[in-house]
């Protein structure tokens, strides 16, 4: 045997005793210590059976959820601690009426999970609080490994509404007469359609449209309706062009529907599965002869706009970074924001172009400034790994004659600045609006909210354009409800006005625009509870504004819920971070417990016109139009139109379920019509009413597409 | 640098807090109202802290007057307190104990005496009435003192 040889057989047995080693440590390290009691467990196996089983399966082998048990849910949770799986599960299920089962329930189900995938039960009954991570507490010796469960193969079939089990292109028709989309039809969109996330480049929410109006609208009816997919969040916006509705689903399928009668042209299943949080996206981009679509695995594809066949995908980055805002379009670029940056990566989080017609990329911008980079000295010396948060989960806006795009850059992450050891830096470019050049990605100014945020506050929605006589200016609000006014030419700060109640800055300059924060935020110590008024519900969340240009209001979805927010220490290495604070609520003090508001406010000189609040919190968008009406819905399922001038309620109806989504108006054959989601999951949105208003009931299914109109003749 | 402006901020703005506490002689005594509203919970504890009422105070030089009522407690009431945060909506410490109808349903009364910090902190709407029962000793209600209009 030749030298070269000898220690080829050296490594290999080397590697093989390696392995050996490492297979006795994974397969018979002992496990830690009971967490739970056997009671405990069996109790939590009824709940389960009741409350779980119908989505995640009895062997929690998964169906409309994602499964509980095996290889991909130890991929998942192992590294998690016993307390977050608690946390999630008691704040987000089950699916439609999260929160809803008690402490107890919840403490039992959890135990249930821990028990099936191989956690050895002990004396002292399990409470939700307990640090340790789920792979140190399991032997993976539980039922989970014995039934070979593996949440990679979906099941064949249920009684229950899932996801679907076939995946690509499971519709196949084709779009007759679909004209392509133009830049600049992009640019002067026709009445009668919907082609981009808010409607026009300037982020409106409005629509020319008059048929509809103060007058008739309380003869509004349904004209069809179309159930979606179930799983997952549905936030999304149908987006209408040649007499087509084009939809984003959860779990990543796209459909082509006839928006005269609902009939399914053609659909594609692009996958994977969406978890509760992560659902459709919430803008599709329309562009020439394509659709775009922005997937939460963090993909972009390209789809043949009228047979629905994917052209080309590309790789944005990997999970668990995704994708949720969606896509615009400018320039013959798609336009593509990131989320899911909340754990330490190596590539942190940041805005992309890609080529329209071939998918490669052409700029990326990074939202947390790096090392050595501009802004790359406002991160207290962190190293770009520990650079966390900055998503731009909501898609942009455009000023063609600028040439600009404005995007709004979330948090950093974790939340607090005490668990990521930023203290009073600024960590830019979290909490600003960016102004960038769409052609190079290169940044022309940047206007920072929140310098240095830490409350779970973002300032990531909705950048909308609106001119004065010669003034550009922008205007957008974030969680804190504090509705801002800038020049849009530079950047310059030039008016902002407080919406509601909030008690996180206890100054802003009414020249510069900076914030104070109140001392104890500055001060703050990991496990110190801080109030945060409003809370991350906020203020305004994703449901969009809308400008009523004829009346230049400003109309606002807010929400008025408060919390306590304590922050915990994080792992300072890949994959560590995350969010890492646990949260309790309250009604925002002087609201009488109403948690919806919704407030008009003249845009010229940020007068508010009118506001009413309701018990329920608003969960869609608000669509304005040239018939005086605004259309909006809450989480209680009642969809309304309200007069635009007064906010009096004109007409409204009731649900399926939460309207959810982003209500559009199209017109067809000379008829206008209205379309809304309703919607399931989601975030703090959900999450904050669902535990606070115990009086409201919500099934467990029922993502919808609801098409009204007036009565032929009308 | 935020810290620093702060803290460069302070002084004035406690003078200015002091100043606007100041009520002429023989001006009628500024009334304030709160709606008690359940404290802050999780799930967990959701069902212990329901209910619902309201208080009035009457400051009189720097005589705080308070009266109100509350129904709905899934529990007797215990305490209440008059506290302190740093703003509306910003839980603190105690001022001064409040009596209380030891009952889910009763009436809350007292009168305390402010020093001068806490009658700005009145006038900011940082003074709070917060009552505790059997099922929520840590506190049940609570709600944040503001000017009647």
């Amino acid at each position: 045997m030749s030298g070269s040889a000898k220690l080829f057989v050296v490594a290999i047995v080397a590697l093989l005793l390696a392995a050996a080693g490492y297979y006795a440590y994974t397969t018979h390290k002992p496990p830690a210590a009971g967490i739970y009691t056997a009671v405990q467990a069996n109790a939590g196996q009824k709940e389960y059976g009741v409350n779980c089983a119908p989505c995640h399966g009895n062997a929690l082998n998964g169906g409309a959820g994602p499964a509980l048990a095996g290889a991909g849910f130890m991929s998942a949770w192992g590294p998690k601690s016993a307390r977050e799986l608690y946390q999630y599960v008691s704040t987000s299920m089950p699916a439609g009426n999260p929160g809803t089962l008690g402490q107890a329930s919840y403490t039992a189900i959890a135990a249930f999970i821990l028990q099936y995938n191989g956690a050895s039960p002990g004396s002292r009954p399990f409470n939700g609080s307990t640090d340790l991570k789920i792979a140190a507490l399991t032997s993976q010796k539980g039922p989970a490994a014995s039934q070979g469960v593996d949440n990679s193969v979906q099941p064949e079939s249920s009684d229950f509404p899932r996801v679907p089990v076939r995946w690509g292109l499971t519709v196949a028709g084709t779009v007759k007469n679909y004209v392509p989309v133009t830049d600049e039809m992009l640019v002067h969109p026709s009445d009668a359609e919907w082609l981009m996330y808010r409607r026009n480049y300037q982020g409106w929410s409005y629509s020319p449209l008059s048929q509809i109006n103060t007058h008739n609208v309380k003869n509004l009816q349904l004209k069809w309706a179309w159930a979606m997919n179930e799983g997952g969040a549905t936030e999304v916006t149908p987006m209408v062009h040649s007499g087509v509705i084009f939809l984003s689903n959860t779990s990543n399928t796209v459909q082509a529907l006839d928006a005269r009668t609902g009939e399914l042209i053609w659909e594609n299943r692009l996958g994977p599965a969406s978890n509760i949080s992560y659902g459709g996206t919430r803008s599709l981009g329309l562009y020439q002869d394509k659709v775009f679509v922005a997937t939460t695995d963090a993909k972009l594809h390209a789809l043949d706009a009228r047979t629905g066949n994917v052209v080309w995908e590309s790789v944005i980055d990997k999970p668990p970074k995704s994708e949720t805002g969606g896509v615009m379009m400018i320039h013959g670029k798609v336009l593509v924001g990131l989320t899911g940056c909340d754990n330490y990566s190596t590539t942190n989080c940041y805005i992309s172009a890609f080529d329209a017609s071939t998918g490669q990329r052409d700029w990326a911008f990074h939202t947390t400034a790096l090392e050595g980079e501009p802004g790359g000295d406002t991160w207290n010396g962190l190293p770009n790994l520990l650079r966390g948060g900055g998503d731009t989960w909501i898609a942009g806006t455009y000023d063609p004659d600028l040439n600009t795009t404005y995007w709004g850059v979330a948090q950093t992450k974790p939340w607090m600045r005490a668990s990521r050891k930023t203290y009073g830096a600024s960590t830019l470019y979290s909490s600003t609006t960016l102004a960038l050049d769409p052609d190079t990605g290169k940044l022309k100014w940047y206007f920072p909210h929140a310098p240095g945020e830490s409350l779970d506050l973002d300032e990531v929605f909705e950048r909308v354009l609106i001119d004065h006589g010669v003034q550009k200016t922008l205007m957008t609000i974030g969680k804190p409800g504090i509705l801002w006014k800038l020049d849009r030419v530079t950047g310059k700060f030039l008016d902002a006005k407080q919406t509601l109640l909030q008690n996180v800055f206890a100054k802003l300059d009414p020249k510069t625009g900076e914030v104070t924060y109140r001392k104890d935020i500055l001060d703050q110590k990991v496990g110190d509870w801080i109030a945060s008024c409003p809370g991350p519900e906020g203020g305004h969340d994703w449901q969009a504004v809308s400008y009523n240009q004829p009346t230049d209001l400003l109309i606002i979805p807010l929400s008025q819920s408060c919390v306590l927010m304590q922050g915990r220490a994080v792992e300072m290495k890949v994959g560590g971070g995350g969010t890492a604070a646990s949260q309790q609520f309250y009604f925002m003090p002087g609201t009488q417990q109403n948690m919806g508001k919704l407030v008009a406010y003249r845009t010229s000189d940020m007068q508010e016109v009118w506001s009413f609040q309701q018990r329920s919190p608003f969960l869609t968008a608000v669509l304005s139009t040239a018939g005086g009406v605004a259309f909006v819905g809450d989480f209680d399922r009642h969809f309304k139109a309200v007069d635009v001038k007064s906010g009096k309620t004109l007409w409204q109806t009731r649900l399926g379920n939460g309207a959810e989504g982003h209500p559009v108006a199209f017109s067809l054959d000379g008829k206008q019509y209205i379309a809304v989601t309703s919607g399931l999951g989601g975030g703090s949105p959900v999450q904050k009413p669902a535990t606070m208003l115990p009086e409201v009931h919500r099934p467990a299914t029922g993502q919808q597409l609801y098409v009204f109109a007036l009565p032929d003749g009308n | 640098m935020l810290r620093t402006n702060l803290k460069s901020l302070w002084g004035p703005l406690i003078v200015a807090m002091l100043m606007s506490s100041w009520i002429p002689a023989g001006a009628a005594a500024p009334g304030f109202k709160a709606e008690l509203d359940p404290v802050a919970f999780t799930l967990a504890n959701r069902d212990n802290v329901a209910g619902i009422g309201n208080v009035e105070g009457s400051l009189d030089g720097h005589s705080l007057n308070i009266t109100g009522n509350f129904s709905g407690l899934p529990s007797p009431a215990t305490s209440a307190h008059l506290r302190i945060g740093l703003a509306m909506g910003v839980p603190g410490p105690v001022i001064s104990e409040l009596s209380v109808t030891q009952s889910p349903n009763g009436v809350i009364s007292g009168k305390v005496t402010l020093n001068d910090e806490q009658v700005a902190a009145l006038q900011h709407n940082a003074l709070y009435v917060q009552l505790e029962s059997v099922k929520a000793p840590n506190g049940n209600l609570w709600g944040w003192l503001e000017q009647a209009h």
